[in-house]
């Protein structure tokens, strides 16, 4: 059994893995790593299972004390991480001795990042994922942010034998966000589906976090801005509120709503949009 | 426009690409049904499914192949509902949203409350997050929008209004409904699946209790079975 400290919390630093997913239909949200291609590819240069938790940073990062040696992975947004104060590379196996301090400066390029651990980070379930919900687990479960002096073990397992897989390549990180046109798009009044159809730029709110993103916008109308009913949403929807608020739900977010549903992401741009950080503008462009 | 067949339902099918499949019906008959015999299945292509009273949505995975939907023409569903009573303490407060209300829909507080108690409300669904319950049955003229902008916090174990809905908001949540009372016996059962205690098609009568009773029942952690006497 392998073991590190967090010496630094870093802010909202917690275990992830691909979600719940499965369970919506009890209104469960998936959660999940934010950029689930990226936690997957610091799995894969170990050859974890991609489902294996990992560490999933915000914007600044945790500092970690390492009790045992260990083989680790880094991958996401661009943190200058350190070990003892000198620079290691990320996206490769990164071997770590006892007593090393893994650390980072705030990210420059991105939102997050994610550190995986050879073997299996040791984690506690629910409904067969380890992933921290930013409101479940304040209230009901025990999946906590990770604080300082908060201890990480892991089951070292050998996994120098198997095949790595290599992740399919993205689109690299950008400000460009690809749309498709969601249930209710045919909603929106000529002007604002030109406007879609064209891209146009916005600024990611302070008010966004791991349940949605919202941006404002006061061009886009609706025909039609309340529903009759509440409708099922999935992460990476766009709802436009009847103020003219564009609410992107993400991991975290609600499983219904009654605002229309005028675009979605893929599964992709919603990894690519959640590195994008908060004040900084969005380009949105319908496919 | 596209349909398929579930035992004698004709539903309207709509793909969004490879991502995920909309399904309606023109009265919405049985929809919660179909749904829950969808998820059940768990066909190996569809990795969620979640069902609204006018609407199922199911998500795609990477198994899926076109017209692999056509599979679910072979599904059978069950009808057969045992409906309970059920009922819930609410201290209806003073709030913000009450002014709102009374002003949109033109009647007293007093009066919006003796109709409230009149009526009996359903569980329509679940939905929007874990231990929330959308209930039907408020009539056309008690009814309210939802506000245009949602708030970031909304107190758990509050009743809200928003559309033709009445709803519990089991955790705290941003929501954009109006509040109009706080429930005393939560709801929500977060390690059980449903992680609520209400089934679809319960009766629902609200019973209006003190602030004082409130605080008695919430401290003495009053659970909605004791409340009900049933187990």
């Amino acid at each position: 059994m392998g073991s590190l400290r967090i010496i630094k919390s870093g802010i909202l630093t917690s275990l992830q893995d691909s979600g719940r997913s499965g369970y919506a239909f009890y209104a469960v949200p998936c959660s999940g790593a934010m950029d689930v291609e990226n936690a997957h590819h610091a799995n894969t240069i170990l050859g974890n299972p991609i489902n294996n938790p990992v560490i999933e940073c915000t914007l600044i990062p945790p500092t970690l004390e390492f009790s045992s040696q260990a083989t680790i992975a880094i991958s996401g947004a661009s943190a200058s991480w350190k070990i003892n104060g000198i620079a290691v590379n990320t996206d490769t196996k990164i071997k770590v001795k006892a007593g090393d301090v893994l650390s980072g400066s705030p990210f420059r390029n991105g939102m997050r990042s994610y550190i995986a651990i050879s073997g299996k980070i040791e984690a506690s379930y629910y409904l067969n994922s380890c992933s921290y919900n930013s409101y479940l687990s304040s209230e009901l479960l025990d999946l906590q942010l990770l604080k300082k002096g908060d201890i990480i073990k892991w089951e070292e397992e050998t996994n120098e034998e198997r095949n790595i897989r290599h992740c399919p390549h993205r689109r690299e990180v950008t400000q460009t966000i690809l749309l498709r046109k969601g249930p209710e798009y045919n909603t929106l009044n000529h002007k604002s589906q030109q406007i879609l159809s064209k891209g146009q730029q916005y600024k990611i709110s302070p008010q966004s976090n791991r349940m949605g993103i919202r941006l404002n916008s006061e061009e886009l109308k609706s025909n039609h801005p309340h529903l009759d009913h509440s409708v099922p949403v999935l992460p990476g929807m766009l709802q436009l509120t009847p103020s003219g608020q564009i609410i992107i739900i993400l991991q975290d977010g609600q499983t219904t709503g009654g605002y229309p549903r005028i675009a979605y992401l893929t599964q992709d741009e919603l990894s690519l949009i959640n590195q994008i950080p908060i004040g900084k503008s969005v380009e949105l462009i319908l496919q | 426009m596209r349909y398929l067949l579930i035992e004698d339902n004709r539903l309207e099918i709509q793909n969004y690409s490879d991502d995920f499949i909309i399904l309606r019906n023109d009265n919405h008959q049985q929809l919660p049904q179909i749904a829950k015999a969808i998820y059940d299945k768990k066909y190996p292509f569809i990795e969620d499914v979640i069902a609204t009273e006018v609407e199922i949505l199911i998500k795609l995975n990477r198994y899926y192949k076109s017209g692999y939907e056509k599979q679910l023409e072979q599904l059978t569903y069950s009808t057969n509902n045992q409906k309970r009573s059920i009922n819930l303490p609410v201290y209806f407060g003073e709030s913000a949203d009450w002014n709102y209300i009374i002003e949109h829909t033109g009647l007293s507080s007093e009066d919006y409350l003796s109709q409230l108690q009149e009526t009996t409300l359903t569980v329509a669904m679940y939905g929007f997050m874990p231990g929330f319950i959308y209930m039907k049955g408020l009539p056309t003229h008690m009814q309210v929008p939802r506000k245009e902008n949602p708030e970031i916090k909304i107190p758990k174990n509050s009743l809200a209004l928003g559309g033709p809905y009445t709803g519990i908001y089991s955790m705290s949540s941003p929501g954009g409904w109006r509040i109009i009372g706080q429930l005393a016996t939560p709801i929500i059962s977060i390690d059980t699946l449903p992680p609520v205690k209400l089934d679809i098609g319960d009766h629902i009568n609200l019973v209006p209790i003190s602030e004082g009773q409130l605080n008695s029942m919430t401290n003495n952690n009053i659970s909605l079975e004791a409340y009900n006497g049933i187990s």
